[in-house]
């Protein structure tokens, strides 16, 4: 059971948990839901944010494939089976 | 469906997030992101779910941070009704802004994208991080209010949703339901806490337990206990925990600030304390917290005058009387715990001491996370070498690291601001941003106060720049790093990391440098005590000066504490009487503080001698500094690395042959070598600045090179410094160290007990 954060980008803005069956990736961006696009490609993660006149992308890899996203209200969560 | 208030960690906090236990979540069919509505006794959140931490699994806990706790009037540890919320998405939303707040050009836009998805009501105040909150008050960001919303109620506000700005400033605003922010008393919430968790549970469970159940103090037969001490050194967090304390329990809050209470007239600062208490007991449960104890509450076998000894007896009545105090609970904070008197230290009275120490490394992370947490930070910060490197701060220290990096940040914008415009452009403020490089310029400003008497510029010597002393530097990185960066080795094997090393040898081999180095490579504090710096002509006061070394050591520990000379101090007991024997008291401290009574952990002592034969053999065996290094005359080996390094930088012409003169520099030590080099480079450019004008100096400066000639010059000129005959003593040194008894024989230094 271990909770990590993700180097690189400001610190606030992943977080991921580990549970016994399964780990969850979940990030929280203050925009609306239609301007986020989350792709999930193999192993990586790739999320683009359309702020209007500022496109932000940015990628990570999950633990294995075959996760799941939802996304609402500004969360994006991530699951997948460990 | 019920579940228990708890606190959010510190760098989720302040975005309206609820993490809920997984199992709870699933009963409920909440996912991420859903809205759900948090109910208290009065009070009503809206928040944002999010995964629950793995540690909660099970528990039926939300963590929920301090804002939203204020907004449904809760503390932590409550039950609340936890449901998901039907939130209309907003058609138009009319915000109020602070009146000292001047801000040019559109700013609907903007603040659309900054609470686009937050659940908003009317009366609402939001924080909004506009890139310059450090610039409001308390490191928060800009509050807003909400003045209207259509449709009425609770609302998100998306994309779609109208921004418009009201006439009416925020303060005229008058609040709906859940508005944030107390009246009076101070804005912190337990999340502003970094790396105290441990004596926040402490206070904790000793003022917020009683309060809200009674009964199983009933039940137990007892009574709370009802005073606590905080002390610690300044800047760690005292005030601050009490602060938090105030806001979070529903209790009255008194404070008594030190000399506030002392007046000129007789008995009337015992009646200022008296009234205090009384209010407090009127208002129970209430909280009385007294900041700066240690000005009102000192030794009465010290203090000053009578009206110090009758506020402290008039404290030690009313805290534990004749008449009973109620519910009312007693805070005290100083810095100097040891003048209080000891009446008061007892139970019944202040039954507990918390202390507050110097914050480690995770500590250190804590409080950096909270203080920034609205900053907008590039991407390139890295928090974690900034808790690092920043050994001996406390949390005071790192709020001013904080607030520098953002200052230097400001500063690199301000050309680009119009001060004498009435209000700055919303562009410039969205594009500020901290760097990275703005923390570091802020880091080298700033001292850190808890070794601020013995603190030590840490030199830029790593271990390369030592040349050869291989063995050596092995020897060092064992004793003084590997305890730090293996600890479970040393749990395994039961062993204890060494306690000291003596660095001796001829004089300029490099015993000092090694030093410099173990001191920038070493994660650890540094102190240093250069020779006899500690001597003072009072009596005792020397001794004292030992005391003060190793308590600062042991407060900041890991340190390493690095005596220089160390022979000027430590020499052996009963050899002469000529000084008043201060030297013998001083060696004796130093015994019973490197290994007496308390213990000394964490903290590792270097000395550095060029006679270890005169040092007292008490403080050479085992326990104390037991491992002895000679640092010897560099063979041949040994003096081309040495060479190697002082030539490093110097522009050296190909004739040069470094292992050739360190064949022919036989007998030379380290500073020998250094002087060597010097002396060639001096040479060259006396022969440069001569042949040349001093207007062409700075073009044809590249063209220098150092030759063998210069070499050869300057070999006639340095001499070794250390003798065969030295060297063949230092040896013998090494021989009898090596042997397991360190007495010296008689008659060689005439010694003799007397």
């Amino acid at each position: 059971m271990s909770q990590q954060l993700f180097e690189g980008r400001d610190d606030r803005f992943l977080r991921r948990y580990d549970y016994d069956d399964h780990w969850v990736v979940a990030a929280d961006l203050r925009v609306s839901d239609e301007a986020v696009d989350v792709d999930i490609v193999g192993q990586t993660a790739i999320i683009v944010v359309d702020a209007g006149d500022r496109l932000f992308e940015t990628e990570f890899e999950l633990p294995n494939a075959g996760a799941e996203v939802f996304m609402k209200n500004g969360v994006i969560t991530i699951t997948g089976a460990q | 469906m019920k579940l228990t208030v708890k606190p959010l960690k510190q760098k989720d906090a302040g975005r309206g997030l609820a993490a809920i236990d997984r199992l709870a979540a699933k009963e409920m069919g909440l996912s991420g992101g859903d809205f759900i509505r948090i109910e208290g006794k009065d009070g009503t959140a809206i928040a944002r779910v999010w995964p629950g931490y793995p540690e909660d699994d099970g528990t039926g806990v939300v963590r929920i941070d301090g804002r939203l706790r204020q907004q449904a009037n809760v503390g932590i540890d409550d039950k609340v009704d936890v449901d998901k919320a039907d939130v209309k998405p907003a058609d138009e939303v009319t915000i109020a802004l602070p009146q000292n707040l001047r801000i040019s050009g559109n700013i609907g836009p903007h603040i659309r994208d900054k609470l686009s998805g937050q659940p908003v009501t009317q009366g609402q105040s939001v924080q909004i991080p506009f890139g310059f909150g450090f610039i409001a008050s308390q490191g928060q960001s800009v509050p807003l209010k909400i003045a209207k919303t259509s449709p009425g109620g609770t609302v998100v506000i998306n994309d779609s949703t109208e921004i418009t700005i009201s006439e009416k400033p925020a303060e005229q605003i008058r609040g709906g339901g859940g508005v944030a922010g107390s009246g009076d008393g101070p804005d912190v919430t337990y999340e502003d806490i970094g790396g105290l968790d441990r004596e926040l549970e402490q206070v904790r469970e000793m003022i917020e337990l009683p309060m809200r159940h009674p009964e199983l103090f009933k039940r137990l037969g007892i009574e709370p206990p009802k005073g606590v001490l905080l002390h610690g050194p300044p800047g760690t967090g005292k005030t601050l925990i009490a602060k938090a304390v105030a806001n979070e329990i529903d209790a009255s809050f008194h404070t008594i600030s030190g000399p506030e209470i002392m007046s000129k007239y007789y008995g009337e600062s015992e009646e200022q304390l008296r009234e205090v208490f009384e209010e407090a007991t009127e208002n129970a449960p209430a909280i009385v917290f007294m900041d700066e104890l240690d000005s009102i509450a000192a030794k009465r076998s010290e203090a000053g005058g009578d009206v110090e000894r009758r506020v402290v007896a008039q404290l030690l009545s009313l805290m534990d009387g004749l008449e009973e105090r109620g519910q009312v609970v007693v805070i005290g904070a100083t810095n100097r715990v040891d003048v209080i008197d000891p009446a008061l230290r007892r139970g019944g009275r202040f039954d507990r001491e918390i202390e507050i120490g110097v914050p480690d490394r995770d500590g250190r992370k804590e409080i950096l996370q909270v203080h920034t947490r609205n900053m907008p930070l590039s991407d390139d910060i890295d928090l974690d070498m900034y808790a690092d490197n920043t050994h001996g701060f406390v949390g005071a220290d790192l709020e001013s690291l904080a607030k520098e990096g953002a200052m230097t940040a400001l500063r690199r914008i301000r050309p680009d601001i119009d001060l004498e415009a009435d209000e700055i452009d919303a562009e410039v403020l969205e594009s500020l941003q901290v760097t990275e490089d703005d923390f570091k310029e802020a880091l080298k400003g700033i001292e850190p106060s808890a070794l601020r008497e013995v603190f030590v510029e840490v030199p830029d010597v790593t271990w390369e720049d030592v040349g050869g002393l291989e063995g050596t530097k092995e020897r060092l990185r064992e004793t003084i790093q590997w305890p730090l960066e293996y600890p479970e080795v040393f749990q395994q094997m039961d062993m204890e990391a060494a306690k000291g090393v003596l660095l001796y040898g001829p004089p300029g081999t490099g015993k000092t440098l090694l030093a410099k180095a173990v001191a920038n490579e070493a994660e650890s504090n540094f102190i240093s005590i250069k020779g006899p710096e500690l001597l003072n002509k009072f009596v005792g006061e020397s001794e004292k000066g030992v005391r003060e070394v190793f308590k600062k050591a042991r407060e900041n520990a890991p340190t390493v504490v690095f005596f220089d000379e160390i022979d000027s101090i430590a020499t052996e007991r009963g050899r002469n009487s000529n000084d008043s024997g201060v030297s013998e008291r001083v060696v004796s401290q130093l015994l019973t503080e490197l290994d007496g009574l308390e213990a000394l952990e964490d903290v590792v002592v270097i000395a550095t001698t060029n006679r270890p034969d005169l040092i007292d053999s008490a403080l050479l065996r085992p326990g104390r500094l037991d491992r002895h290094v000679h640092v010897p005359v560099p063979d041949e080996d040994g003096r081309r690395k040495i060479l190697e390094v002082h030539t490093q930088h110097k522009p050296l012409a190909d004739s040069v042959d470094l292992d050739k003169l360190a064949r022919r520099t036989e007998g030379y030590v380290g500073a020998d070598l250094e002087a060597l080099a010097r002396e060639a480079s001096m040479t060259a450019s006396r022969e440069f600045i001569r042949s040349v004008d001093r207007e062409d100096v700075a073009e044809s400066i590249g063209n220098v090179r150092v030759t063998m000639d210069h070499f050869e010059q300057a070999l006639d000129e340095v001499q070794p410094s250390v003798t065969d005959e030295t060297r063949q003593r230092y040896e013998e040194i090494e021989e009898r160290f090596k042997k397991s008894d360190v007495t010296k024989e008689e008659g060689e230094y005439g010694r003799t007990f007397q």
